[in-house]
């Protein structure tokens, strides 16, 4: 059995990257959560930014609502992440349920649940982003506190922070380890609430919502 | 009438339009010429309500752009980088759009797309375009709505000489319609005969030629 495998389930990223003393099998976890989520970012480069310098001039310069079209392509984000995630889903079921037992109906549901919401949330800050950077330095800082978030949450985990900090590292959401969902105990350290969790990702979500309407209002469209 | 008063737009610390103040009547070609980098685009854009003047405003038959109104009520636009969808054909690109203002029926689209030279009837798409019919399609895009003003960066780029007499006429059309017509251009000699006014525009700065 594989490092990897030791966490025995179907959907082994939906439990993201434990708080463990090996940096070894910290990477390994990292890496195996971390590249989908650097795809879905690669994806979503220039979502914004580049719809708006191109066809959106010819529908926005018809008067056509500027927070309208701004959500529009917020809820397209949405709809393809959830593809993204369907397809994940069905990726790792196809390959893993044979080896592993599913996890219970509600326990995956949850799980899923703040994953997805989660990279709603994460990607939605790469496209507001856009709005105040090029699209390629929105997807460094992205993927950049991405990463630095999981490995800033260990830090300041062994050196006794307070709670209330990884609240504001996103990423430790969409974990089942840190959320205390997942039925593997040996890795698992609850830093996040998962009500209080989803709370905070909707009004995130509606925070940066609101950002992106007002500032695409403000910007020159070249 | 489209009035420009005291209009600057610095970007970066640098203006590129400077103190612009000019009325351009209602049914008139107007044909702003200068060298690359002068801020000819930047002052269609100013006009089309895509940027937002540092100083200055653009008033727009009696309302202030980005005070009373957001963008020009009724205006077509060539301006660079502006691309239709590549994955669909002429038709559909236009009727995609015509669905936002709801003005132009699918005849009038349909009549726009063969005045422009190309077949309204085609199911190629946009992707497999050539240049010169790209730009017909966008001129096709700027016209096909009978819009009130006219704002067109260099609208005969990559278009064949046969295609470049054809957008002429068009815009003599336009202007018999009593649309405001603005042309962007580095070439004064091809469409100076066109214009009732040309303007220089040199370092943001626009003066009678």
């Amino acid at each position: 059995m594989s490092t990897f495998d030791a966490v025995n389930s179907v959907f082994p990223f939906l439990y993201g990257v434990p708080i463990v003393h090996s940096y070894q099998l910290e990477t390994k976890f990292l890496l195996y959560w971390y590249l989908p989520i650097a795809a879905f970012s690669f994806y979503f480069t220039g979502y914004i930014k580049n719809a708006l310098m191109t066809y959106g001039k010819a529908v926005i310069i018809r008067n056509y609502s500027k927070s309208k079209w701004i959500l529009k392509r917020f809820i397209g984000m949405i709809y393809a992440l959830c593809l993204f995630v369907l397809f994940q889903i069905s990726i790792f079921y196809l390959f893993l349920s044979g080896k592993h037992s599913l996890p219970d109906g509600e326990e995956t549901v949850k799980l899923i649940s703040i994953y997805y919401l989660t990279l709603v949330v994460i990607f939605s800050i790469q496209l507001l982003l856009e709005l105040y950077v090029s699209p390629q330095i929105s997807q460094l800082i992205i993927n950049i506190y991405i990463v630095l978030s999981v490995l800033l949450t260990k830090q300041l985990y062994l050196t006794g922070s307070s709670e209330t900090i990884y609240y504001f590292f996103i990423t430790n959401y969409g974990m089942g380890f840190k959320t205390g969902i997942s039925s593997i105990p040996q890795y698992q350290t609850i830093i996040i609430d998962y009500w209080v969790g989803i709370f905070v990702l909707l009004i995130f979500g509606l925070i940066i919502l609101s950002f992106s309407m007002r500032r695409l209002k403000n910007i020159d469209i070249f | 009438m489209i009035k420009m008063l005291d209009v600057s737009k610095k970007i970066k610390k640098t203006y590129v339009l400077k103190e612009i103040s000019y009325t351009f009547d209602q049914g008139n070609i107007y044909g702003i010429f200068g060298k690359n980098g002068s801020g000819k685009t930047m002052l269609l854009r100013s006009i089309a309500g895509l940027v937002v003047p540092t100083e200055g405003q653009v008033d727009i038959n009696g309302r202030l752009l980005h005070k009373d109104i957001s963008f020009p009520p009724n205006v077509g636009v060539i301006i660079e980088n502006m691309e239709l969808l590549p994955q669909y054909d002429a038709f559909t690109n236009l009727y995609i759009l015509s669905k936002i203002k709801k003005i132009a029926t699918k005849d009038d689209i349909e009549e726009t797309i063969r005045k422009v030279g190309l077949d309204p009837n085609s199911k190629l798409k946009v992707k497999d375009y050539s240049l010169g019919m790209k730009q017909r399609l966008n001129i096709a895009q700027a016209l096909f709505e009978k819009p009130d003003i006219l704002l067109l960066d260099e609208p005969t780029n990559a278009i064949d000489e046969s295609g470049v007499n054809l957008v002429y006429d068009l815009l003599l059309e336009e202007k018999k319609r009593g649309a405001t017509v603005l042309i962007a251009s580095h070439h004064k000699e091809d469409i100076s005969l066109l214009c009732d006014d040309t303007l220089k525009m040199a370092d943001g700065m626009l003066t009678n030629e």
